[in-house]
């Protein structure tokens, strides 16, 4: 297997479907409210090239998202996108880990069939021994129930904010400036509003 | 046989299955082992792809792939975190949920790390703090101090030129009064010398006078032995007059004698006559020694006169040389004043010129001692400016030190 990573959801950023590649249906289940869950002491690993084409799905990816492997190896990663997640959100996660930065986020997911699970997803650059980055690298956790619940009305609010605009890049461009702003009243970074959830419900050393 | 053949086919299938089996066995073997020497060279990005097998090789691929999913996460996450934490954001932890075991026990070594560093950035957070609270009360104590050293050196310097214009000016009136004084010295000095030419002249007058004195009274004793000769003489002339007296009624009482002799003779006649020639001899030489007798008179007389004259004059030149000798008492006693005078005023002279050298050695004291005091106030500038660099490096040293510890 050649060297793999994880593009992140950085595919939801662009137009979902275009990124199919040629033979597989686009796919457009509608959420079923149904909840998936996974075990806290799983993770969920993917790898993408630096397009964001799926290149490695573990076998917690493949139970919980409902493909099978051959769907998801060689499919855009924007192949779980649910329609619930704000696009600046997947904006802001590409631009981060473009700039070979790490970058945690709080993602809702849609399995094959609609269902959706909740994530604490951390996205990382791969970078080769020459230090280019040659894909992205996914490692997906169980969030706490009450980061997301915290998480849910910031998403929401950005959601509305994209709704109200016919262009999805001027929607996004929109809720992006909510989410600065969001950010500038909290007097945080994008890095310490997610950590304070984060911190703030994991229990170090705590068993999951 | 048939039994046999179709064993025989199911023992040939079977073995053909085998032989396929084992060969994806072997495939699998080889794909695992490929990505774990791959793994071995610290690549932890292959994975092994689904190959199906058979559950129990499928259960080692996919916990191989677990393995090295865990590992890779645990790589990445340790790496951010500590990358993180150095970059002083210690709000980035290690997620320890989903690893377990060694990964769970180094996550949790790492996130205690991450405590601990922030701790220690906390506390330095709190010593930098403290340092710059420290900073600022050092700053404003000694600011203050700075600025009072500066300010004493100012003074002191100000003092200083003060005190320097005066002994300047001190100096100038000291040389002055030097002036006045060695000209004072030269003065008295002039009078002393003038003095002492009175006393001399003085003395000089004084043995004049003396001597006049007692030349005066030597005329006074001549005088009084010429008035006794004098007097002897005028008693001598008496004495001759009287003589003169008796002879003269002597000749007259032979010229009367004589004339009668002469007329006796004349009756006598020519017996007579002889007498008659003796008597007129005796009768002329009466008449010559009455007339003698009366130059002597008048000569007496002369005499006399002469000798009441001259007793006359004598009592007017003693008279003349007791007043002279009075005078010149007067004059001696006053040159004796004159004399106690001017040795008072040379003695007080001889003390002024003493009080002039003292005020000559005072003014150069003086004037030694503003050489000093402008030395000393020279001295006392240096210092003073010397303060004030001092006081400005202070300042500049308790500015770069501020700066040092303010970082």
């Amino acid at each position: 297997m050649s060297e793999a990573s994880v593009r992140g959801d950085r595919g939801a950023g662009a137009a979902p479907g275009e990124r199919n590649p040629a033979g597989r249906p686009s796919r457009a289940p509608r959420p079923t409210g149904v909840e998936r869950r996974f075990h806290e002491d799983e993770i969920i690993v993917s790898k993408t090239d630096t397009r964001g084409v799926i290149t490695y799905a573990n076998d917690v990816f493949i139970r919980v998202s409902g493909f099978a492997e051959h769907e998801l190896i060689g499919a855009p990663h924007n192949l779980i996108r649910h329609p619930a997640m704000p696009r600046c959100v997947f904006k802001y996660l590409w631009d981060t880990i473009a700039a070979r930065h790490e970058v945690f986020a709080y993602v809702v997911n849609m399995a094959r069939n609609g269902d959706h699970y909740w994530v604490l997803a951390h996205v990382t650059p791969t970078f080769d021994s020459r230090g280019e980055i040659v894909g992205y690298h996914s490692n997906r956790r169980v969030p706490d129930r009450r980061a997301v619940a915290a998480v849910e009305p910031v998403y929401a609010a950005l959601l509305a904010t994209e709704a109200e605009h016919a262009s999805k890049v001027e929607g996004m461009a929109a809720s992006m400036q909510v989410l600065l702003a969001t950010l500038q009243d909290r007097r945080q970074s994008y890095d310490e509003f997610v950590w304070e959830l984060t911190n703030s419900f994991v229990q170090e050393g705590a068993t999951c | 046989m048939l039994t046999e053949e179709r064993d025989l086919a199911a023992v040939e299938a079977e073995l053909a299955t085998a032989r396929a089996e084992l060969t994806r066995y072997h495939a699998a073997v080889a794909a695992m082992l490929e990505v774990c020497q791959a793994a071995a060279r610290g690549d932890l990005e292959p994975r092994v792809r689904d190959l199906g097998l058979g559950d129990e090789v499928d259960a080692m691929r996919r916990g191989l792939n677990h393995l090295l999913d865990l590992t890779d996460a645990f790589v990445r996450e340790a790496a951010t975190s500590l990358a993180f934490a150095s970059d002083g954001k210690f709000f980035r932890r290690l997620l320890t949920r989903g690893l377990h075991g060694s990964f769970r026990a180094a996550a949790a070594v790492i996130n205690r790390a991450t405590d601990k560093m922030a701790e220690g950035a906390r506390q330095l957070q709190e010593a930098k703090t403290q340092r710059l609270r420290l900073a600022d009360e050092f700053e404003r104590l000694v600011q203050a101090s700075t600025l009072q050293v500066a300010q004493a050196a100012a003074a002191m310097r100000g003092r200083a030129v003060d005190l320097s214009q005066a002994a300047t000016q001190t100096a100038g009136q000291a040389e002055v009064a030097a002036q006045g004084a060695e000209a004072m010295s030269e003065n008295v000095t002039a009078i002393a010398a003038a003095t002492e030419e009175l006393t001399a002249t003085v003395g000089d007058i004084n043995r004049q006078v003396a001597n006049s004195s007692q030349a005066a009274r030597a005329a006074v004793d001549e005088t009084a032995q010429a008035t006794r000769a004098v007097t002897g003489l005028d008693e001598a002339s008496r004495q001759i007059g009287q003589v003169v007296q008796v002879i003269t009624t002597v000749a007259d009482q032979t010229r009367l004698l004589a004339l009668n002799a002469s007329i006796e003779a004349a009756r006598a006649g020519a017996t007579g006559k002889g007498f008659a020639v003796v008597a007129a001899e005796v009768k002329n030489l009466a008449t010559q020694t009455a007339t003698a007798t009366q130059q002597i008179t008048k000569q007496v007389d002369a005499i006399q006169q002469a000798t009441r004259n001259a007793m006359e004059a004598m009592g007017s030149i003693g008279g003349t040389i007791e007043r002279f000798d009075s005078v010149a008492g007067d004059i001696t006693r006053a040159v004796g004043e004159q004399q106690i005078a001017t040795n008072a005023i040379s003695g007080n002279i001889h003390q002024t010129a003493g009080v002039t050298r003292e005020v000559s050695a005072s003014i150069q004291a003086v004037d030694h001692a503003t050489r000093s005091t402008s030395a000393v106030a020279g001295e006392m500038k240096a210092a003073a400016d010397s303060l004030a660099a001092l006081g400005d490096d202070l300042a500049r040293a308790v500015a770069a030190f501020l700066r040092g510890i303010r970082g």
